[in-house]
């Protein structure tokens, strides 16, 4: 217990700092949307652009003039802003421990290395659900505000989970990355080129036949959030799918570090 | 000169992998051009159809997608958003790697000025961004060339897409020299940096999703747009003033604020 309360002590002023971040951005995003609330004319033009860009964009999916279809606009950049969290406290959490010079302290702790890291990844889904919880939060805010009916709280509760799912594998992936990788100034950029570049090819792949396998093989292509917005129907297979892979990965990174070498 | 030519060789190996790997991203990002020109012919039909001002509203008129350059101005802030990070890794740990990394003592107590410092080490950083920015271009250049098939291909506009790059590389350096100067100690560059960059991403994003102009000055992803740049076949004047103020503005705060900074010692 005493490590948990430590590691979140380390981390509530990065907490903080992205908390008024998407506090803020989210705020004035909202704010614009008394711009499209309605307004039909945009809702037209968006049908006829062609298919593979409404793809890319995921754009057409959306009735924009409505307060769920602005919310599902605005949701893939969301998801980008809280992948990138995830990944860094991810990584750093393990990662941190070597560039500031503490290995030596915890591991000399009489812990198990695996009772350590499984702390650690505790203590990043936390921060991770924190932010979840405040940008949700928003979210209902700005609904109440704008005067949603109440059928809309079923997506939103659909897209929260799968975001969480999201960002579970974002921190998996970066625990992983930091244990296997040795140079762990390293350790974080990697992890987050690994999740960023991810998430942009399946943007772009989306749109495209060549690569259009690639959305289906990566994590932000599991969740189909027009359908989550639109039809409030989520799949449950990848749900599961999700979970087991970060489980995984947690397991291999446990293997991996038990046996590694750690330098001061 | 010694300092200079110690922090570009430091740079080395990071310039080499950041270029390889935007090129990478460039190649993706273009390779499906073909399947998507075929949509092009509908869209075009389309939107002749339509009022100028209901389509800039959405950005649309200005870009020209059935050439591959309209196709590259598609794909530009995908790439913006990666030069943008390297940009600011490199500015952020410009001058707080020392300290870091407990060598600060070492460099100080050389018989330079700090100023000199810090110029030598601006221009490394300078210098091994163009080099970065000229092999991204010229790699893109030559993608573009690939794909483009028979078609002639717009070679001044793609290359001052390509300045638009590098002016946007820039900006984003010098402002987070700045922002790094300020900070009392920076014990890892990446949080700063992609929270620089995720914030002014998103501020584009915001410029996008509205009509007001007033978030196309706030955020470089926008003062170097590839609709601007395409439309008016260069820049607009007063993107490139926003970006010279902030850069000369990030420089002075540097200079002033660096040679007054308590640097911590061992």
């Amino acid at each position: 217990m005493n490590q948990i309360w430590m590691e979140i002590k380390l981390l509530r002023k990065s907490l903080l700092f992205w908390t008024i971040g998407i506090g803020l951005v989210m705020l004035i995003a909202f704010s614009e949307f008394s711009v499209y609330q309605n307004n039909p004319s945009n809702a037209e033009i968006i049908e006829l652009l062609p298919k593979s860009m409404i793809k890319m964009f995921k754009i057409n999916e959306y009735d924009m003039t409505t307060f769920s279809g602005f919310l599902g606009m605005l949701s893939t950049n969301i998801i980008l802003f809280l992948t990138i969290h995830a990944t860094m406290i991810g990584s750093g959490v393990i990662a941190k421990e070597g560039f500031n010079k503490t290995a030596e302290f915890t591991y000399s702790l009489p812990v198990k290395r695996e009772t350590v890291i499984t702390k650690k990844v505790l203590v990043a889904l936390f921060n991770c659900l924190v932010l979840l919880l405040v940008v949700v939060s928003i979210i209902v805010y700005e609904s109440i505000v704008y005067q949603v009916n109440s059928s809309f709280y079923k997506p939103l509760f659909l897209l929260t989970i799968s975001i969480f799912c999201i960002q579970t594998l974002c921190v998996t992936t970066g625990v992983l990355v930091a244990t296997a990788l040795k140079r762990h100034k390293f350790s974080n950029i990697l992890a987050l080129i690994i999740t960023i570049s991810l998430y942009f090819l399946t943007i772009i792949s989306s749109a495209t036949v060549i690569f259009s396998f690639f959305s289906k093989i990566s994590p932000y292509g599991y969740f189909d959030i027009p359908k989550i917005i639109n039809n409030s129907e989520i799949s449950y297979f990848y749900v599961i799918i999700s979970l087991l892979l970060s489980v995984l990965m947690y397991i291999v990174a446990c293997r991996i570090y038990k046996k590694r070498d750690i330098s001061i | 000169m010694n300092i200079f030519k110690f922090e570009l060789s430091r740079k080395k190996a990071s310039v080499l992998i950041w270029s390889v790997g935007i090129i990478i991203l460039i190649f993706i990002s273009i390779a499906p051009y073909s399947s998507f020109a075929a949509d092009v012919e509908a869209l075009e039909e389309i939107f002749r159809s339509y009022p100028p001002e209901l389509l800039s509203a959405f950005g649309m008129n200005d870009i020209d997608l059935s050439s591959i350059v309209g196709y590259l101005a598609l794909m530009y802030p995908f790439i913006q958003f990666f030069l943008a990070v390297q940009a600011a890794n490199y500015g952020f740990a410009l001058l707080s790697i020392e300290e870091r990394e407990k060598v600060a003592d070492f460099l100080l107590v050389k018989p330079v000025s700090r100023t000199k410092i810090l110029v030598s080490k601006i221009f490394a950083g300078l210098l091994a961004l163009t080099a970065s920015i000229l092999i991204i271009s010229c790699a893109q250049y030559v993608i573009l060339l690939l794909l483009n098939g028979d078609e002639p291909l717009d070679s001044e506009v793609l290359l001052k897409l390509s300045v638009g790059y590098w002016l946007f590389s820039l900006t984003f350096y010098f402002l987070s020299i700045a922002i790094s100067v300020l900070i009392k100690k920076i014990k890892s560059v990446l949080p700063f940096s992609m929270g620089l960059v995720t914030i002014t991403y998103f501020i584009g994003v915001l410029a996008d999703i509205t009509n007001s102009n007033i978030y196309n000055y706030l955020t470089p992803f926008k003062c170097f747009s590839p609709t601007t740049i395409i439309e008016n076949r260069g820049f607009l004047l007063e993107n490139i003033l926003i970006s010279a103020v902030l850069i000369l503005g990030s420089i002075v705060l540097a200079v002033i604020v660096y040679n007054k900074k308590d640097i911590q010692g061992v």
